[in-house]
């Protein structure tokens, strides 16, 4: 049917096939080598630059997506704060989620640069770009959480953006402590299958701990605080897996973060003095006591009585 | 220009919407579009398989390296081209059928989602395993089939827009845009299609069809040429009218179509409709910067101008074009016009070309309804002498081969006069090849035609080296009865790597295992007795 290829397309369809395979195969080889670090960097220094003005340009039109409701009730508040703002183009969302970051921030004593998502990888891997890069104290290595915990790590620094491995993609390991026992173990992300709907998986190395469905964790500390600062909430265990041949209790667990809505992060660039262990975890939600009133009819006095 | 910049720019659009917005979409289903696949696949079909592969692999390596990156480096700008390559060749379909084009289209967009997940599988297995592709595949192929149709759609119109843009300036620039009027269109429609060539010219720059050389000793520059008509620079359709077009009049009318009793014939410049995508556009309608025709050395019947660089190898300069390639005859082949032969000679010039050779003189006088026939004989006479009457015989010989033209250089009538009678042309040949019975003219399609057609000698990227003659069978190499041995490219042969080290003695035992093989020398023995096998 088509074209019959020409010289010349036959001369471009060799000489790219081999680019393309080359640089498959360089890639392949060797992906940490300086010199696609340094392509990288300088590509993405470029293309963030593109994507930065573009991020602002949709976040204009579209904002960042929260949910109505909260928009709604915060909208008072949030329209007094906003004259008080020195970055104006924040916009509503963007702000409730950045207090909620200082206020994070604030309990685990952490530093952090707070940093917008402008861009989300292609395909199956989970990263974003943030709009915040070595000039403003990012390096490679370092923590990202927001409001609500943990939201991933650094991989990759540019001048002025950088990139952020998701704990929910299938290559993220987090080194975790359980709330109230203290038991270690490791989250790692499930990747983009819809079928977990974001759910992580947690594995205790205690073979002798016993998991419960709520139970809270934070990250534990790596070591020189990299890639993850102790004391980040990571989320609640939403299911434990009973499988008979496992060494270790397995769990399934529910983050925090929505990761499907990420706005305003944090980048900490100073790791908190001293560990805050648990303090940084949000209350655990204690149902109240339902107050129950029963009013049972008691019968009055029969007539017959009060007139004998 | 206005195609590539287009090209450009949409893909830098889409490249940056798919990572700022698309991707950070949570669609039912899971997946999201991939907008720079379906609009890599949308340019490729409308722009030819060498667009497609390029824009394919700059958009892929551009994803590849955007923050926050592909995993491993290449595999998009791997996938992008091929799927650029695929769409590119489907582009013959697009001008059939709309739908068909559509639906195969589908597929390579389909295929490339597959290989981007597959080759994920492949080198990154710990990014995503088998379970997640086949829930997000899907939903992501729907997604960009939705995409296909608008992008297609909007890809059509901005490349007729560009090619219409490009078509208006040059028609524009040649000051032959017009358009006929309803009445004339009428008129021309009921009557029979004949030849319209300048009847009996008598300016210095009508009766041209095609291109002439510069004249450089020509009479000034008349005021009332249109801009980027001069004097001896044939444009194409100049020479449909004798009249002079003034200023500020509506400049006259083309009638593209010459003598054409089929489609295809005498049509100068591409058609239009076939205009949106790679064909390369007539040199007539696609003027370089200056708007006319440069003047370089051509030979008569378009088709056949290798031969010109054969006879005298004189490399096209960086802006120039490849010669024109017009017809007039009633059959293929037959008095075509393309550009006149440059005669190495006194008379030549700087540039070593002719003034006002051949058809040029502008005694082209066509009875009413005739067709016009030119042979060899339109080569070049010298301004000095008599012009020559073409004579109109009854077989055309349009194309001369470049063994013919090289022998019959030599002799006086090409020289001279111009012109070659028919038993001239049979000594030259008798001497030649001692066969008389070339058929150059062309019976069938395709036969006697010399070089590549106008396409292919557009495209190809190397104007010094002439254009190899191609013949079909039954033509020069047959009839010569010296056939041309076929060698194998990567063979054994005299000319091969390996036989190069062998016959020099670099790795002696090696390569003759190399050249025997892995048998051994008993079954070899064997084979050339011809007894075991």
């Amino acid at each position: 049917m088509g074209v019959r290829d020409t010289r010349r397309t036959r001369r471009v369809l060799i000489v790219l096939l081999v680019a393309a395979l080359a640089l498959v195969a360089f890639g392949y080889s060797d992906g940490s080598s300086p010199v696609l670090r340094g392509i990288r960097h300088a590509t993405g220094s470029v293309f963030g630059g593109i994507e930065h003005v573009a991020s602002s340009v949709a976040g204009f039109f579209g904002g960042s997506s929260a949910s109505s409701g909260q928009v709604r009730q915060l909208q008072q508040q949030v329209m007094q704060l906003r004259t008080e703002l020195s970055q104006a183009q924040l916009s509503k969302s963007d702000y409730q989620q950045l207090h909620q970051l200082l206020e994070l921030a604030g309990q685990g004593q952490y530093r952090v640069q707070p940093a917008t998502v402008i861009a989300v990888g292609q395909g199956y891997q989970q990263t974003v770009t943030l709009d915040a890069g070595s000039a403003d104290g990012v390096r490679t290595d370092e923590t990202v959480l927001n409001g609500d915990g943990l939201v991933g790590q650094v991989t990759a620094v540019t001048a002025t953006t950088c990139t952020v491995l998701l704990a929910t993609d299938a290559s993220s390991v987090v080194g975790i402590a359980l709330a109230p026992s203290g038991d270690i173990g490791k989250v790692t992300g499930s990747g983009n299958a819809a079928g977990t709907s974001g759910l992580l998986n947690l594995e205790v190395y205690d073979s002798a701990a016993t998991l419960t469905v709520g139970e809270a964790m934070v990250t534990a500390a790596s070591v020189n605080d990299q890639p993850f600062v102790p004391g980040v909430p990571v989320g609640t265990i939403a299911k434990v897996i009973n499988k008979a041949g496992s060494l270790t209790p397995l769990a399934l667990v529910k983050p925090y973060v929505d990761f499907a809505a990420l706005g305003v992060v944090g980048v900490v660039i100073e790791p908190p003095a001293h560990n805050p262990h648990f303090s940084v975890l949000p209350p655990i939600p204690h149902p109240l006591p339902a107050v129950t009133v029963t009013v049972t009819a008691r019968p009055s006095p029969s007539p017959a009585a009060t007139g004998g | 220009m206005r195609r590539t910049v287009l090209t450009v720019g949409s893909l830098a659009v889409a490249l940056v919407v798919q990572l700022v917005v698309l991707n950070g979409l949570h669609l039912p289903g899971g997946g999201v579009p991939d907008l720079v696949l379906v609009l890599v696949a949308v340019l490729a079909i409308t722009g030819g398989p060498v667009r497609g592969m390029v824009a394919g692999f700059t958009a892929g390596l551009a994803l590849d390296l955007a923050p926050p990156g592909s995993a491993v480096l290449g595999e998009y700008a791997l996938v992008f081209f091929l799927v650029g390559w695929a769409a590119g060749k489907l582009s013959g379909v697009l001008e059939r059928s709309a739908l068909q084009s559509l639906i195969l289209l589908a597929g390579v967009v389909a295929l490339g989602e597959a290989a981007v997940s597959g080759l994920t599988l492949a080198l990154d297995p710990a990014q995503v395993n088998l379970a997640g592709v086949r829930q997000l595949l899907p939903p992501a192929i729907g997604y960009d089939l939705l995409l296909l149709p608008f992008l297609l759609y909007l890809a059509l119109l901005a490349g007729a827009w560009a090619s219409a843009s490009e078509l208006h300036r040059d028609l524009d620039s040649s000051g032959a845009l017009a358009v006929r009027s309803r009445k004339a269109q009428a008129h021309q429609a009921s009557k029979q299609r004949v030849p319209h060539l300048g009847l009996a010219a008598g300016r210095p720059h009508d009766g041209w069809v095609g291109s002439g050389p510069a004249s450089r000793s020509r009479p000034p520059r008349r005021a009332a040429v249109p801009r980027g008509l001069r004097p001896g620079h044939g444009v194409a359709g100049s020479a449909v009218t004798g009249v002079t077009p003034r200023p500020r009049l509506t400049p006259p009318p083309v009638n593209l179509r010459l003598s054409s009793r089929r489609r295809g014939f005498g049509v100068v410049g591409s058609p239009v409709g076939s205009a949106i995508g790679r064909h390369p556009a007539h040199p007539g309608l696609r003027s370089t910067a200056s708007s006319h025709f440069r003047p370089h050395p051509g030979v008569p019947g378009g088709s056949a101008s290798g031969h010109a660089a054969l006879l005298r190898p004189t490399p096209l300069r960086p802006g120039q074009r490849r010669p024109a390639h017009v017809r007039f005859g009633t059959r293929r082949g037959d008095g075509s016009v393309g550009r006149l032969l440059g005669t190495p000679g006194p008379a030549g010039g700087s540039a070593g070309l002719l003034d006002r050779t051949g058809l040029s003189a502008s005694r082209l006088r066509f009875r009413h309804g005739a067709a016009p026939r030119f042979r060899t004989a339109s080569l070049a006479p010298p301004r000095s002498r008599p012009k020559a009457v073409p004579r109109f015989k009854r077989a055309g010989y349009a194309a001369v081969s470049p063994a013919l033209a090289g022998g019959l250089s030599t002799t006086r009538g090409l020289r001279s006069a111009g012109t070659l009678d028919q038993r001239e042309l049979l000594a030259a040949r008798r001497r030649l090849l001692g066969v008389p019975r070339l058929r150059l003219a062309s019976g069938r399609r395709g036969d006697g035609q010399l070089g590549g057609s106008v396409r292919g000698l557009l495209r190809s990227p190397r104007p010094a080296k002439p254009a190899t003659p191609r013949f079909r069978a039954g033509s020069l190499a047959h009839a010569s009865g010296r056939p041309e041995p076929k060698r194998p490219r990567f063979g054994y042969g005299r000319h091969s790597v390996l036989s190069f080290l062998a016959a020099r003695g670099v790795g002696g035992k090696w390569l003759a295992r190399r050249r025997a093989g892995s048998r051994s020398g008993a079954w070899l023995i064997g084979r050339r007795a011809g007894g075991v096998r």
